[in-house]
């Protein structure tokens, strides 16, 4: 027995050291793919660092935001009181444009710290905020809808601490996190790409990536390398969801509490792979033993929180929460220090555009969203009652939500803006943003429609007409006007990079809030009170759409088209 | 003269070697597997067999929302092809749609078939006042309990007046009192003039429940699925469960299935 | 005016406890109905104060009888039962109150919170809400009263009984 064990020993300390080897290694050839110097991106052979620089960048805001959605996300669904103050405030947050406030981020970082260093803060919180406001909702819509009996079961057995969180919590929290993780990488490669392109065009500093690759090469007018680099970053997209997405939402699937909507399941081959091959499972078992003693560690001071006196329970959290409210009060103070800074500077011209821009721009969305429509739906209603035609489309989408319209603009620019002009170009680029979102969630509720209603529907012999009357589009109303909501927020993001784009030093601009803002922030040294001005109506304007429009359409049709 | 013997009256469904596969997560499955079953005008017949024995599957192939990957379905002496409009379905799940009334969803099926736009709502009000449900059109299915629920897929299914009548396992989602309710309404239903639907096809989990409703019960077994036996249940209506025929018929069939 | 509440049944099983006792003859001990029916005693217990209330059953005792009226139910066809619940329906407390009240209503109907306030003032200890379900559903069933969920009013069927066959 001893010698079996010593065998044991020595194999999994065999395994430890590979994997640590291994990790050794990948960090070794990221530090020597970086590129040479700031700025200035070189030939093709520096897209692969380039690509992985980027890659490293979004990979910290994601575990940022996760680590985020976690506990912001767990705090509301575990607390009543926490959830109504916590969760609307995340509502506000998730209604303002990301890219309206890069320019005050990076003025912030920037300020932090000096140098490259404040530049890749700024441009990974900004990704952080892209990302982090969804997936919390999705912890939280996970864990409250984590069915009562099965709650109930659970306290009776007196399943607690670490078990519950490991066995109830996270797996009910596991799906929609999957899901809003993907839409979240989606988005952030958008913003990531923005960061990089814009960053060049106003600061002159550059963040080496793929980003400020693109941009360089279309000020440029390279058109061959910028076709390269845009490769590179479809090729990478692709493989990160065939790599990681796919398989992570195929093993998400077992944790989903009561049916799942299409009678066919995700079905991955790498998940698969993943799970049955050699190599792999060594790999797995290597982390594992790697991982256990700081789990096992973890693990016993979560025991010890959750055994804590409820007594002592309470001062934490009023810890925590007199932690949260102070730094929320540094903000304020910031924030109307600032204020009355703005409040000083001169009365700016051009905010006497503001009005008729938002018009101007809001109109654009209008357009882009009749245009989204018109096209996303009939794919959508399609795709998805055919499983095996979406297992195609799906994944299509996805690389199409994921490859960041932002990468395509100099492209667009030259052939559209000297041809059809920037006004209709920008309504272009916003469908770019927009449609993707429709496009997911109206196929997910499409494929969602319950198998007995469908059988139903030919059992009676509706013609296609009335099918799509009475059933399809009935059904899917829900799915579509979460998917407006979402589209329009990508919508307004991508107005605001697209009512000014330049391209081979000329920049091309049409009447509206983006390009306003844009004016604000680069033009002659920028404006910061007509920028506030600006993001001010903007954010109005938003919160006025939802509040007015959209939250009510949700309302009415979660009421009236729900399918118990 | 003796009168001559009137002819051979066509079954209304045949079943000839009848049987399903599927391939699912990469296996092959063999659901049923050479099922023979010839259904005559003015029968009600059960299909019972354990769970996952093929009998819904049976079913849909009979409609024709499924096709069968052997054999084939002849229907008044057609080969059928496609969903056959001259069956219509109770479905165990009921399968309303959610958003539309009482009425509404009756009518759904008559305006389907292009019945005329003022003929609808008289004969939607006939079968919603068949099954019970007067005073209920303007109700929503979420208003309604399950026993509710499933008189309206009734109604709905009787409404386009099909030539053959058929239910996946009406009651097993209704509690004991609820479908003792609907059971004897739905004989009653059966029984009458009124209705131009006379044959019915039903499967069933509950040997009992076939027993009592069926002239004759198929009995499915096995893996894959096959006719174990087609048993002819001669007892009179109303039919008492504790009659030494009820009980033999019912040990009999369990005897088949275990 | 003192009024009884409903018990928060569905008629289906009022009748399918009628035609069970009809099955065994009439007459059943309640516990061992509960029993063979594998029905939770509490449900069972529901389903024979509803029956009780209409009349169709008495309980002696432990056990459940099927009354006279309940036979003709059982016999009947869907009008005759139909015919019999209503008339039934048209005598209890609750009932003759917001016939009462719909009449004199313009239109002969009011919405649905006027309904609910009523309830909660006529029946304190119950939930308002359950008590309107079981109003609209037996209303429904008799062919008393009617609701549209559309416009929320709650109003009177046609006015005269059904004569009974």
């Amino acid at each position: 027995m001893k010698a079996a064990g010593t065998r044991r020993a020595r194999r999994s300390t065999a395994r430890l050291a590979g994997a640590a080897l291994l990790l050794a290694a990948l960090a070794l050839a990221a530090v020597r793919l970086r590129p040479s110097a700031s700025g200035v991106p070189a030939g093709l052979a520096d897209l692969p660092g380039l690509a992985l620089r980027s890659l490293a960048r979004m990979s910290a805001a994601y575990l940022l935001s996760l680590a985020f959605a976690l506990a912001y996300g767990g705090a509301a669904a575990r607390s009543r009181r926490a959830g109504r103050v916590l969760l609307p405030v995340l509502d506000v947050l998730q209604s303002i444009p990301v890219l309206g406030f890069f320019p005050v981020a990076v003025a912030f970082f920037a300020g932090l710290l000096p140098g490259a260093a404040g530049m890749e803060l700024a441009s990974v919180f900004l990704i952080f905020t892209g990302m982090a406001w969804n997936m919390a909702f999705g912890v939280y819509e996970g864990l409250s809808t984590i069915p009562a009996d099965l709650a109930e079961a659970a306290a009776g057995f007196g399943v607690s601490g670490r078990l519950r969180a490991m066995r109830i919590l996270l797996p009910a929290a596991v799906p929609k996190l999957v899901y809003n993780s993907i839409v979240s990488w989606a988005g952030g490669w958008y913003f990531l790409i923005a960061c990089e392109i814009i960053s060049v065009g106003g600061k002159r500093r550059a963040l080496p990536g793929l980003g400020s690759y693109l941009q360089s090469t279309s000020d440029a007018g390279d058109l061959a390398a910028n076709a390269a680099g845009l490769a590179v970053l479809v090729v990478l997209v692709v493989a990160l969801d065939l790599v990681l997405w796919r398989p992570l939402s195929a093993w998400s699937e077992r944790f989903r509490y009561g049916q799942a909507g299409t009678s066919t399941p995700d079905s991955s081959r790498v998940l698969d792979w993943w799970l049955a091959a050699r190599g792999p499972r060594a790999l797995r078992r290597a982390a594992a033993a790697a991982l256990r003693t700081p789990l096992a560690l973890l693990g016993r001071a979560w025991d010890r929180l959750a055994a804590l006196h409820p007594r002592a329970r309470r001062a934490l959290v009023r810890a925590c929460a007199a932690l949260g409210i102070a730094g929320a009060g540094w903000l304020g103070i910031s924030l109307v220090r600032g204020i009355a800074r703005l409040a000083a500077s001169p009365w700016p011209e051009r905010a006497a555009e503001i009005p008729l821009a938002i018009l101007a721009s809001t109109g654009r969305l209008l357009a882009a969203y009749a245009l989204a429509l018109a096209w996303t739906v009939p794919v959508a209603v399609w795709a998805g009652s055919r499983p095996r035609v979406s297992r195609v489309v799906r994944p299509l989408a996805e690389v199409g939500a994921s490859v960041p319209a932002i990468a395509l603009f100099p492209l667009m620019v030259a052939v559209l803006v000297r041809h059809i002009g920037v006004s209709v170009a920008a309504v272009l680029l916003v469908l770019t943003g927009m449609q993707w979102y429709l496009l997911f969630n109206g196929l997910a509720g499409v494929s969602a429609i319950p198998e007995d209603l469908r059988e139903a529907a030919r059992s009676l012999g509706l013609p296609w007409r009335m099918r799509l009357r009475a059933l399809v589009l009935p059904a899917v109303a829900p799915s579509l006007v979460t998917g407006s909501i979402t589209g329009w927020g990508g919508g307004w993001n991508a107005l605001i990079v697209s009512e000014q784009l330049s391209y081979a030093g000329v920049t091309y601009s049409a009447f509206g809030i983006g390009a306003l803002l844009d004016d604000a922030t680069y033009r002659g040294g920028g404006d910061p009170l007509l920028l506030a001005l600006c993001l001010g109506a903007m954010v109005a304007t938003i919160a006025v759409l939802n509040r007015l429009v959209w939250r009510r359409l949700q309302v009415w049709t979660a009421e009236t088209f729900r399918i118990e | 003269m003796p009168a001559p013997a009137p002819a051979a009256q066509p079954p209304l469904l045949a079943l000839e070697g009848v049987g399903m596969r599927y391939a699912m997560a990469g296996k092959e499955a063999n659901v049923l597997e050479g099922v023979d079953l010839a259904l005559a005008d003015e029968e009600l017949v059960c299909v019972v067999g354990p769970s996952g024995c093929g009998k819904s599957t049976l079913l849909r192939i009979v409609h024709g929302l499924v096709a069968p990957t052997s054999g084939r379905v002849v229907f008044e002496g057609r080969q059928a092809s496609g969903v056959n409009l001259a069956c219509a379905m109770v479905f165990q799940s009921f399968a309303l749609l959610p958003w539309l009334t009482v009425l509404e969803n009756v009518t759904l099926g008559l305006e389907a078939r292009r019945v005329a736009p003022a003929e609808r709502r008289p004969r939607a009000d006939r079968y919603i006042d068949m099954v019970g449900l007067e005073g209920y059109e303007e109700a929503y299915p979420r208003e309604l309990s399950g026993g509710m629920k499933q008189r309206v897929g009734l109604a709905r299914a009787l409404a386009v007046e099909p030539r053959l009548l058929l239910l996946d396992e009406p009651f097993s989602a209704l509690d004991a009192l609820t479908s003792i309710s609907l059971r004897k309404d739905l004989l009653d239903i059966w029984a009458s003039a009124d209705v131009p639907v006379s044959t019915v096809l039903m499967v069933t989990h509950s040997i009992e429940e076939a027993v009592e409703l069926s002239d004759r019960v198929v009995v499915i077994a096995g893996r894959p699925g096959r006719v174990a036996e087609i048993l002819p249940v001669a007892l009179p209506r109303p039919r008492d469960r504790k009659t030494p025929g009820f009980t033999a018929a019912v040990d009999h069939i369990f005897s088949l299935i275990v | 005016m003192t009024v009884d509440p409903l018990p928060p049944i569905g008629l289906n099983r009022v009748l399918g406890l009628c035609e069970v006792l009809d099955d065994r003859g009439g007459r059943e001990d309640v516990s061992r109905l509960a029993r063979e029916l594998s029905y939770r005693l509490g449900d069972l217990l529901l389903a024979i104060r509803a029956a009780e209330i209409l009349g169709l059953v008495s309980t002696p005792g432990a056990d459940v009888v099927l009354e006279p009226l309940g036979k003709k139910v059982v016999d009947g066809d869907v009008n005759v039962k139909k015919a019999v619940l209503e008339d039934q329906m048209r005598r209890h407390s609750l009932f003759r109150f917001f016939l009462d009240l719909l009449g004199n209503a313009p239109g002969g109907e009011l919405p649905r919170d006027t309904i609910l306030e009523e309830l909660a003032i006529l029946l304190p200890n119950e939930n308002p809400k359950t008590a309107f379900q079981t109003l609209v559903s037996w209303g429904r069933f008799g062919d008393v009263f009617g609701y549209s969920r559309d416009t929320g009013r709650f109003f009177l069927q046609h006015a005269p009984p059904r004569a009974q066959s």
